[in-house]
């Protein structure tokens, strides 16, 4: 319950570094003491899937939360070259672990390709998590 | 008239591969660069639509100040400079302001490069040899994209996007040097806006005899319905790959990509020796029909195979665009003195219909499917087709010399 929290919490922190550093990114530069240590923004880190599930990297480039502010889900970029042939999803929160710096995102193939690509202002269409956390 | 030295003629070759290289850095990059640079979506698309709008904006006035320019290099000089800034700026300053100035400079410089080599070319080698010379340009940017687009692939994968930018950057002290390489006295300044020495210009007279040549018209036309039916195929293709291939994607979407690259390199210096011997027109005809047939392979098969196939075909449509759009113009242009004017108005062309492509080829994936999409593409192709069939005179003098 009180990982929940936190995890809520953080999910606010990214949401407002990310407003704060796209108007200036100076502001994140510079160590903020409001910030304690163990928080860091999500926008643009990637995410790791499973290996052997035809799921390929992506990077976080969004956040979306309730009318309460806690985090349910995190649009990922997955794969493209160049540009080309990415596809942006929204993924549910609990699909997500994070570990040793880095971020795993448990995802198959088939349901990164029935869910329908997240679009800004439509309705998110959210991957569920394909095994409960921590399994 | 002088021969062109060997000297000046690598200088050209380099120039315009290492130019092919910056631009490569440019498209694809920024959108990932700003993501790791925390920019949220929002403030990422509007730099873009602001980028694309300044672009189509800046075409004009950009072959325009070609034209006008005493000396063609140091006008190429100026635009690689400022692709060198921008690219420095926007890995130094992420910030909004710092990338909206450095986006515009970008688009801005761009849209003098683009006929600065061409008006470099024709002053160089002449209406008489312009044509195997364009050949020789395309496989020269075809190998520079190629390479930049493997290398700046790899550096953006294993250092940084940032990194990109600081590499694009310092490509133009190379090609700064490359530009010096070219013997300024070996560019008529005349000859390179399409001009007749010893005639006296009479500015406005020339633009409006230009606008009423109907090849040009129809060249415009038709220019801008190809890449109303070309742009929106590369990246519905990317969507359809990654929704079926899976950890595959990414290499055969890199191999769409490059596929065509390799076929311009091969194809492009016969492309203008053939465009000499069997006139523009006939050219012009095969890399419009080469269209349609990519088109109908798009839409009615998602085999990887034949994927590649249509790609091949895409490589001999830029082949044949690359090479007889700035000839063509320089045929249409000349002894009007407003041959890179022409150029800026088929790049203006050429945006208007880029972007109107993948809006309505994204509307209608999303509404009716990826192959109905493809369809409404194969439709404009045949209908572009037919324009050139029917309507594109031959642009080459009889006697070329």
């Amino acid at each position: 319950m009180n990982e929940l929290a936190f995890v809520g919490r953080l999910g606010r922190v990214a949401v407002l570094t990310a407003a704060l550093s796209a108007n200036s990114s100076a502001v994140l530069s510079q160590p903020d003491p409001l910030l304690s240590p163990q928080l860091q923004s999500v926008l643009g880190r990637e995410v790791t899937p499973p290996r052997g599930k035809g799921v390929e990297s992506g990077r976080i480039i969004d956040v979306l939360i309730d009318a309460e502010g806690d985090v349910h889900a995190f649009v990922v970029e997955f794969g493209g070259f160049l540009g080309i042939g990415t596809r942006k999803v929204a993924v549910d929160r609990a699909a997500f672990q994070f570990a040793g710096g880095k971020i795993f995102v448990e995802i198959t193939a088939p349901q990164l390709q029935s869910v329908r690509e997240w679009k800004r202002g439509e309705p998110p269409d959210v991957v569920k998590a394909a095994s409960p956390p921590g399994d | 008239m002088p021969p062109v030295s060997p000297k000046s003629a690598r200088g050209l070759d380099w120039f315009t591969f290492l130019v092919a290289d910056m631009q490569t850095g440019f498209g694809p990059f920024l959108a990932i660069y700003l993501t790791t640079q925390k920019w949220n979506q929002a403030d990422i698309g509007l730099i873009l639509a602001v980028g694309s709008l300044g672009g189509l904006l800046s075409q004009l006035p950009g072959g325009w100040l070609v034209d006008a320019a005493p000396s063609k290099r140091r006008i190429a000089m100026i635009a690689v400079a400022g692709i060198g800034l921008s690219a420095l700026l926007i890995a130094v300053a992420p910030s909004f302001a710092g990338i909206l100035s450095a986006k515009l400079l970008h688009v801005a410089s761009s849209s003098i490069l683009g006929p600065a080599i061409g008006a470099i070319t024709l002053g160089l080698v002449g209406h008489a040899a312009v044509a195997p010379r364009l050949g020789r340009n395309a496989r020269f940017a075809s190998i520079g994209s190629g390479t930049a687009a493997g290398i700046m692939g790899a550096i953006g994968f294993t250092i940084s996007a940032q990194a990109v930018f600081f590499v694009t950057a310092a490509l133009a002290i190379p090609a700064i040097v490359a530009l010096s390489q070219i013997s300024a006295e070996e560019i008529d300044p005349i000859r390179a806006d399409g001009g007749i020495a010893g005639e006296v210009r009479a500015p406005g007279l020339a633009v409006r005899a230009l606008l009423r040549k109907r090849s040009l018209i129809i060249l415009i036309l038709c220019i801008f319905l190809f890449h109303s039916a070309n742009a929106a195929m590369l990246p519905l293709v990317g969507t359809e790959m990654t929704l079926r291939a899976g950890e595959w994607a990414s290499l055969l979407i890199a191999l769409c990509i490059i596929v065509p690259q390799g076929i311009v390199a091969l194809m492009a210096p016969t492309v203008g020796r053939l465009a000499v011997e069997l006139g523009r027109r006939t050219i012009l005809i095969v890399g419009f029909a080469a269209l349609p047939a990519r088109a109908a392979l798009l839409a009615t098969s998602s085999d990887p195979a034949i994927i590649i196939a249509a790609q091949v075909l895409d490589g001999v449509c830029a082949a044949v665009l690359g090479v007889l759009v700035p000839l063509s113009l320089a045929d249409i242009s000349r002894g009007t003195g407003r041959f890179n004017l022409t150029q800026g108005l088929t790049a203006s062309a050429t945006g208007i219909g880029a972007a109107l492509s993948t809006t309505v080829a994204g509307y209608l994936a999303t509404q009716f499917g990826t192959p109905m999409a493809f369809l409404a593409l194969a439709v404009v192709a045949v209908t572009a087709f037919i324009t050139v069939l029917v309507a594109m005179p031959e642009t080459a003098e009889n006697e070329t010399r």
